[in-house]
């Protein structure tokens, strides 16, 4: 019983988002402040909600939010001209102070509407716990449960059990920026200790480095080299990507693993120091493979060997487009 | 341990490092004959990239040179350089790949001797490694 009210008062803190989403979004377009608002909407699949370009206040009603909403629309903004207005989780914002710092996105062109974020769901783990044969025909999300319905059956699964992983170790899911923010802090989850992230890390790299070497190759055999990581990822936005250049010609596409764990490596070395590990690379990929580990790793040495963490400080400077004198070099001969 | 002689393919800036490889050239200071030099302006130019695609094209190891913190001839190249060598560092080791297929050292212009000891210790570091078989297409 404890539940049925707890899910009812989520339900009311989700509908009180998405009506702060809507109403934020109608009165900046109605003021001429903005151009387009970015959104979310309802997908035409059960358990999906699509990026949507608002343009006239009527519309805003289309805009919705709900522990689905995993896409990060900030990946939208350097390619505006106008003013855009965007919802952004604690993740996002954080890509996008990296835009900003990157002079990709001007921060008086955005308007950034926070959302506390209570952590997205992950298909997978939904597909997993689920049963991959089941077909599911409806969903609906509330803040603490999910349910699911199908031919012939109808489950409720806590969004805990089946929350993203990187969300599991969120630092930041209260957005550090923002011009509106909906709702109050504490609807969000708790921002969890950055040990809590590095844990996996940390015992990955207690293995051999052979094992270690396997488990890579392993998982990045399974790439098909579709680049829907690089697609995907909010930060990754130039206009020729190291992998299309024909000349010099980095990665081919038929070379098989060689090119592959290339493309990983290159992939994580340009997004190091600069990634948020919002897990949009691993949502993304079609085959599974665990692209945070390698990312995660990078966020670890940014902050062991720098003390720095990517996208807090609006009035910083990118990790490698600075230094200090005195970073570690022991690794120099 | 490699049967063969291991083949290095060594990135020098314009100088401090090649000045220096060129100093020991100059002094006839014996080194292994198993680096083949890249003149870079500076090492900031070496994208970590360029090290990847030499191992997987069939070097045995890499070195990348430079000149010594504070004496850049672009100021700070050296400074970003060592900050993203750091990360790939880190990312190789993560990885699995064998530490000492990849070095970095600081040579001046003046330094032929050291050039030519930093080349010994990376020729005898790959090929105590053996045949590199992780990035080899």
């Amino acid at each position: 019983m404890n539940k049925m009210a707890g899910s009812s008062m989520g339900e009311d803190t989700i509908g009180a988002i998405q009506e702060g989403i809507r109403n934020s979004a109608a009165r900046m377009l109605e003021s001429g402040e903005i151009d387009v608002f970015i959104g979310y909407e309802d997908g035409t699949l059960p358990l999906r909600t699509t990026p949507v370009f608002i343009t006239c206040p009527e519309d805003a009603e289309r805009l919705v939010w709900s522990p689905i909403c995993e896409n990060s629309l900030t990946c939208y903004l350097p390619k505006f001209q106008g003013t855009v207005g965007v919802v952004v989780k604690g993740c996002d914002v954080r890509t996008l102070v990296n835009l900003i710092l990157e002079n990709q996105v001007s921060r008086d062109k955005v308007k950034i509407v926070g959302v506390p974020c209570k952590g997205i769901i992950d298909r997978d783990r939904v597909g997993k716990a689920l049963g991959t044969d089941r077909i599911i025909r409806s969903a609906k999300a509330t803040r603490r449960s999910l349910m699911l319905e199908g031919d012939g059956f109808e489950v409720e699964m806590e969004i805990q059990d089946v929350l993203a992983p990187s969300c599991e170790v969120c630092r930041y899911p209260v957005p550090v920026l923002f011009d509106v923010l909906v709702g109050n802090e504490s609807m969000a989850r708790d921002g969890k200790d950055p040990e809590a992230g590095y844990l996996e890390v940390a015992q990955f790299a207690e293995l051999e480095p052979d094992a270690r070497f396997s488990f890579f190759a392993q998982e990045i055999e399974r790439c098909i080299q579709c680049y829907a990581c690089r697609q995907a990822c909010p930060l990754c936005y130039c206009p020729e990507c190291f992998v299309d250049r024909q000349s010099p010609k980095w990665i081919s596409r038929w070379r098989g693993l060689s090119d592959k764990i290339l493309f990983h490596l290159g992939r994580v070395l340009h997004v190091a120091g600069r990634c948020v590990d919002c897990g949009a690379c691993r949502r993304a990929c079609p085959v599974g493979i665990d692209l945070r580990l390698l990312t995660k790793n990078m966020e670890k040495a940014a902050k062991d060997l720098f003390d720095y963490e990517s996208g807090l400080d609006i009035g910083g400077v990118p990790l490698l487009a600075t230094y200090r004198r005195e970073d570690p070099d022991d690794f120099i001969l | 341990m490699l049967d063969q002689e291991p083949k290095i393919v060594a990135f020098l800036c314009n100088w401090c490092s090649y000045a220096g490889a060129d100093l020991a050239g100059t002094g006839r200071i014996q080194y292994p004959p198993n680096v083949r030099v890249i003149r870079v302006p500076c090492s900031g130019r070496v994208d970590p990239l360029m090290i990847l695609k030499c191992l997987q094209r069939g070097a045995d190891g890499v070195l990348v040179s430079g000149c010594h913190p504070g004496d850049c001839h672009y100021i700070a190249g050296n400074y970003l350089a060592r900050r993203k060598f750091a990360l790939l560092d880190e990312l190789l080791d993560f990885y699995g790949i064998e530490k000492g297929r990849v070095h970095f050292s600081w040579v001046s212009a003046a330094e032929g001797e050291k050039f030519a000891d930093v080349v010994k210790q990376v020729t005898e570091t790959v090929k105590a490694l053996g045949e590199p078989a992780k990035l080899v297409r």
